[in-house]
């Protein structure tokens, strides 16, 4: 038997029922229209909301979370268009909670950051 | 860019369509401020606007010049509606990180919105560590210390019970440095406050010095390691049960002090191939099946260690989204408590395949904390996946608390009011008294803590 860490049993238990999710489809029936690159930065208020909340994931790409400006991890979402993506931060996606921990952070900022991040300088 | 006024339809029909229902507010969020959930998405409000201070002072001048219901947010890791407000946000996420240390009483002074997940390497720089630390690191320091949030051991107190001094913003502006020696009862209620009594801007918190810890975890039967928990919670620093639903296995978990090399490689994607198969299969197994399944995986589980900095093991990111209810109850009934959880679970055929949590928590001195007065607890929790309702369930096994003698974890689902409340917390009419004249226009409440506190709208 290979080794099982106990405390991932935890973890695992729900990350099968995770992977039912039917975001993905849902996606699928809304208009689709591609990111392109943001039209402006964002701004020094913005990039500190950013600091504190979406890097925690997006860096790294903790939780599946898509790296900034990766390409390969932001094609397909950018595919989706920006109202998914501005869904999917506001209510929460898969593991991203609601808001994606930035509290301080209104539509625009959200739209904003994520241009940002999905932007991929091709 | 797309119209805000589509974006905000579509945002809220999603909202709509998680709850299975069309919420009022929502619908009338087109000239308001971004719609707030919290982290499990359970929990949904629609705030006038949100107010992010840049510094103390910026806090104290709108507080004093303002007027109408504020809420302050930390992380929203509460499932309970602490936070929805109809009045505005008071954000804190930059008012964040260590202001000041003092190596020979080994505290250190912290930004309230501060992440707990964000103290700790700070903290080694300057030789400390935090006594303790709940099993989520992603909550602030102000969010986690206001609902008395808690980690695991006999001897270690809620995270309330380790701060030494806090600054209080009052719903007048009024700042208010709090510690035991200056204002005792002020302290205590202070300390687990629930965002009630003002706005908690910088909290000083008593550490220790560094230190690496060794956690090892096995499988057992869950009566067996039941009927020695208490022999177990003496022996190890840390000690705490996870039960598996539908089954007569649990996780251990004990955590001790160690000088080993560290060793806490994650697992890797092969290691979790097998596992991932076998529970796969026990979920499609319907619960009244599930028991025979669940017993023999867990009879496969080998024991495993690891070891690091304590912050990194005390505290673990959780990715998957939950809602939980969190009771604790005298020490002496936990076992049988747990147990009656436990049965009730496979009676009723709930279809849950999250594991309780069992453990015990020392006494403290706050006023409102689940394990304030003069005994230790056992904290026994349930949870449910973010995407399900949680209500079946944690309404059948509610009641099983409450015949316990139970007490609410304040940021976890409960449906206790002030009646209930003023029973299981002796201190609690000297919490509301001091309530009442900190906020005595009841700016700081909304419609879940005029319930907690029995105040008319």
């Amino acid at each position: 038997m290979k080794r099982i860490h106990t405390k991932q049993v935890v973890c695992l238990a729900v990350s099968l029922l995770i992977g039912c999710d039917n975001g993905d489809d849902q996606a699928k029936n809304v208009e689709s229209k591609t990111i392109v690159a943001a039209s402006g930065s964002p701004t020094e208020d913005q990039m500190r909301m950013w600091a504190g909340s979406c890097s925690l994931c997006h860096v790294a790409g903790v939780a599946g979370a898509p790296r900034v400006a990766n390409q390969e991890d932001w094609s397909s979402r950018n595919e989706q268009g920006i109202d998914v993506l501005l869904q999917h931060t506001l209510t929460g996606f898969r593991n991203m909670p609601p808001l994606g921990y930035c509290m301080a952070c209104e539509e625009d900022d959200f739209i904003a950051l994520i241009e940002f991040m999905g932007t991929t300088h091709e | 860019m797309s119209n805000p006024t589509r974006r905000t339809f579509l945002a809220n029909s999603a909202l709509a369509a998680l709850f299975g229902m069309v919420n009022p507010a929502l619908a009338q969020s087109a000239n308001r401020s971004t719609p707030w959930l919290n982290w499990s998405g359970g929990v949904v409000a629609n705030p006038a606007g949100r107010f992010s201070p840049a510094t103390e002072q910026q806090l104290m001048d709108y507080l004093a010049s303002s007027s109408g219901s504020v809420r302050p947010v930390g992380s929203g890791h509460s499932f309970t509606p602490l936070v929805p407000t109809d009045g505005h946000l008071l954000v804190l996420d930059q008012l964040t990180g260590m202001l000041s240390h003092d190596s020979n009483a080994q505290t250190a002074t912290f930004a309230a919105g501060t992440r707990l997940g964000d103290m700790g390497a700070p903290l080694e720089g300057i030789g400390q560590a935090m006594i303790n630390l709940p099993d989520i690191d992603r909550q602030t320091l102000a969010g986690a210390t206001s609902t008395a949030t808690h980690g695991t051991g006999i001897a270690f107190q809620c995270l309330s019970g380790y701060v030494t001094q806090l600054r209080l913003i009052a719903p007048n502006g009024e700042v208010h440095d709090i510690d035991q020696g200056s204002s005792p009862e002020f302290f205590d209620a202070a300390r687990v406050g629930l965002g009630s009594l003002g706005v908690v801007s910088r909290i000083t918190v008593q550490n220790t010095g560094q230190f690496r810890l060794k956690q090892t975890s096995w499988v057992d039967k869950t009566a067996d390691l039941l009927k020695d928990f208490d022999r177990q919670a003496a022996t190890h620093r840390h000690y705490e049960l996870f039960p598996l639903t539908h089954s007569d296995y649990s996780i251990a978990l004990a955590t001790d002090e160690t000088d080993e090399p560290i060793n806490n490689p994650p697992v890797s994607n092969q290691e979790e191939d097998g596992l991932d198969l076998a529970m796969a299969a026990w979920m499609k197994v319907p619960p009244k099946l599930r028991g025979p399944l669940v017993n023999a995986l867990a009879e496969q589980i080998e024991p495993s260690e690891r070891v690091d900095s304590s912050y990194k093991i005390l505290s673990n990111v959780r990715n998957t989204r939950f809602n939980e209810m969190e009771y604790s109850v005298p020490l002496e009934r936990g076992a049988e408590c747990v147990q009656e959880v436990l049965r009730t679970i496979i009676d009723e055929e709930i279809d849950v395949v999250f594991p309780l949590e069992y453990r015990y928590v020392s006494r403290d001195e706050t006023m409102l904390s689940m394990s304030s007065g003069d005994e230790d607890h056992a904290a026994i929790s349930i949870h449910r996946i973010a995407s399900e309702d949680y209500r079946p369930y944690f309404n059948i096994i509610e009641p099983i608390f409450w015949k316990y003698g139970g007490r609410p974890h304040w940021g976890k689902i409960h449906s206790l009011g002030a009646a209930q409340l003023s029973e299981l917390y002796p201190r609690f009419e000297e919490f509301r008294s001091i309530r009442q004249r900190l906020d005595p226009n009841g700016r700081m409440l909304n419609e879940h803590l005029r319930k907690i506190f029995g105040i008319e709208a």
